[in-house]
């Protein structure tokens, strides 16, 4: 997901493609490269303060200005509050949820010196509803809008905008190291048609779709959108619903 | 999509003359509904002037003739409907004590039963062209509205209304969605209170609903489907208090 929004950033100018996964960075460099954009690598951990900095200023010393702050880095954990392992915790708390307050605070000290900026994190259905077997996930989403919407209020009078987009089921490695973490079953079925059948449109969404909507939420043509929570689901949370 | 055709509710004046400014800006055809004298018949002109297909259609939500006839004279015209917008009407009927049946009945009629109307005679159309539906509403649909009971209700009906549609129809390629906006500048009263509470320091601007509007009628927006989109300059987030 993070590198389609990546993709459509490079037609407003230089992306820095923040990710601890240097190898995936790069691919999306040369992607962008490809296409005739330009991009930089960032290798970073989120949930590391340092880290972050020092990715915002190599991003500022080679020439890039953070004007449209994207927090997507996830992770994706499962289980009970009874069976999941106490680390799971920590390791997606720090990521998910401190990942993105640390770079609403990279982010936020140059939006408010320039009294510009649009900051759109990445949440999850799972940051508005419940979901079965997802209370680690789900805090953590959660926690996402929790700040985001009070980002919205405390700089908003500084025309800096901050919203957030909750995907649901979404074509991506994911996808991929949730079957090969826990199995190719969910909710009795094979995953990928279960979640396709839960949702109206009928089919599990492609990143560009986020990237596209991200994009929106990021332009000027969204100057009035402040502390909004779109759901980016094929329909999927609006209620209860069978194929 | 091949040629984008838009049947837009309330087109003669505020957000849903934007939204067809901009939907013709993009190169659609557009139909301007509202009622007699609202302004859809200049607004139709000026846009044909400027090179737009653009057809005013005369009538009243609250007549399901109405209804019916323009989206025949639109579909006769254009040869079918890609695009929906229904834009809700800011009505003020007052507290319940002031609102005595015929008033409530009048206010759901041109809102509520309004987009009830509009939705059934298009949904064969948009089924056809696999299109897109939007109902702009208020801040009213997923918050109070201080002293209007009525808005409230009616704006509620819109959001569970439609994205049940979006359910019901999200298989058959039809997305359904609600856009609720904040305070558009210009319109109401009592309004220095309401500005204290939007982090803007402002009122919507009626371009910018008609943005989100455009994304939502948008390949741009091809997952997004049944849901509740707000633009209301931050007032929706939380309690503000300005700090100074
Ligand atoms: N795919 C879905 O179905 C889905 C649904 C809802 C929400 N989301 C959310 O969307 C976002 C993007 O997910 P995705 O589907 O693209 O997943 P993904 O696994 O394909 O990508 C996540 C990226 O985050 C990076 N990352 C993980 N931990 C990091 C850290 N500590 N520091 C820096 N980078 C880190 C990974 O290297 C990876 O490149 C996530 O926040 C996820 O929770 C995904």
């Amino acid at each position: 997901m993070g590198r389609a929004i990546c993709m459509r950033f490079a037609a407003h100018g230089l992306v820095g493609v923040l990710d601890r996964n240097c190898d995936g960075a790069r691919e999306t460099v040369d992607l962008i490269g490809a296409a005739g954009g330009s991009a930089v690598a960032l290798e970073a951990d989120v949930a590391d303060a340092a880290s972050v900095d020092a990715a915002f200023e190599r991003f500022e010393a080679m020439g890039g200005i953070p004007q449209m702050v994207v927090p997507c880095a996830g992770i994706e954990r499962i289980g009970t509050v009874v069976d999941e392992p106490l680390e799971d915790w920590d390791l997606v708390m720090g990521v998910n949820a401190k990942g993105v307050y640390l770079t609403a605070r990279a982010a936020f000290r140059r939006f408010v010196e320039r009294r510009s900026g649009s900051f759109v994190a990445i949440a999850s259905d799972a940051g508005v509803l419940g979901s079965s077997q997802y209370g680690v996930y789900c805090a953590s989403k959660h926690a996402v809008v929790g700040l985001i919407r009070c980002l919205a209020l405390d700089f908003g009078p500084l025309g800096i905008r901050s919203n957030v987009v909750c995907p649901y089921t979404i074509d991506t490695p994911m996808l991929d190291d949730f079957t090969a973490r826990y199995g190719g079953e969910y909710g009795g079925q094979e995953n990928s048609d279960f979640w396709a059948d839960s949702v109206p449109l009928g089919r599990i969404g492609e990143a560009d779709e986020v990237a596209s909507v991200v994009d929106f939420l990021s332009s000027p043509a969204a100057s009035y959108v402040n502390g909004s929570v779109y759901l980016v689901d094929g329909g999927a949370n609006a209620g209860a619903y069978h194929r | 999509m091949d040629r984008e055709i838009a049947f837009i509710v309330g087109a003669g004046s505020g957000t849903g003359l934007a939204t067809a400014r901009l939907l013709a800006d993009r190169g659609a055809a557009v139909a301007l509904f509202d009622r007699r004298d609202a302004g859809a018949e200049e607004a139709a002109a000026k846009l044909g002037a400027g090179g737009a297909e653009a057809l005013a259609c005369e009538g009243d939500v609250a007549s399901t003739d109405d209804v019916r006839l323009a989206v025949d004279a639109t579909v006769a015209e254009f040869g079918s409907i890609t695009t929906v917008v229904f834009d809700s009407p800011t009505t003020f009927p007052g507290e319940l004590e002031h609102l005595d049946e015929g008033v409530w009945q009048a206010n759901l009629d041109r809102s509520l039963s309004g987009v009830y109307r509009v939705a059934r005679q298009t949904l064969p159309h948009l089924l056809a062209s696999r299109g897109t539906f939007v109902a702009v509403a208020s801040m009213a649909g997923v918050r109070t509205s201080y002293r209007e009971p009525a808005a409230a209700a009616a704006m509620h009906g819109i959001v569970g209304f439609v994205r049940t549609l979006g359910q019901d129809h999200g298989s058959k390629g039809v997305r359904f969605n609600v856009v609720c906006a904040g305070p558009i500048e210009g319109d109401g009263d009592g309004r220095e209170r309401r500005l204290a509470a939007i982090p803007a320091g402002r009122f919507a601007r009626p371009a910018e609903v008609a943005e989100v509007v455009g994304h939502l009628t948008s390949a741009d927006s091809s997952y997004t489907n049944a849901t509740v989109q707000t633009v209301d300059g931050g007032a929706g987030a939380g309690f503000f208090a300005p700090d100074d």
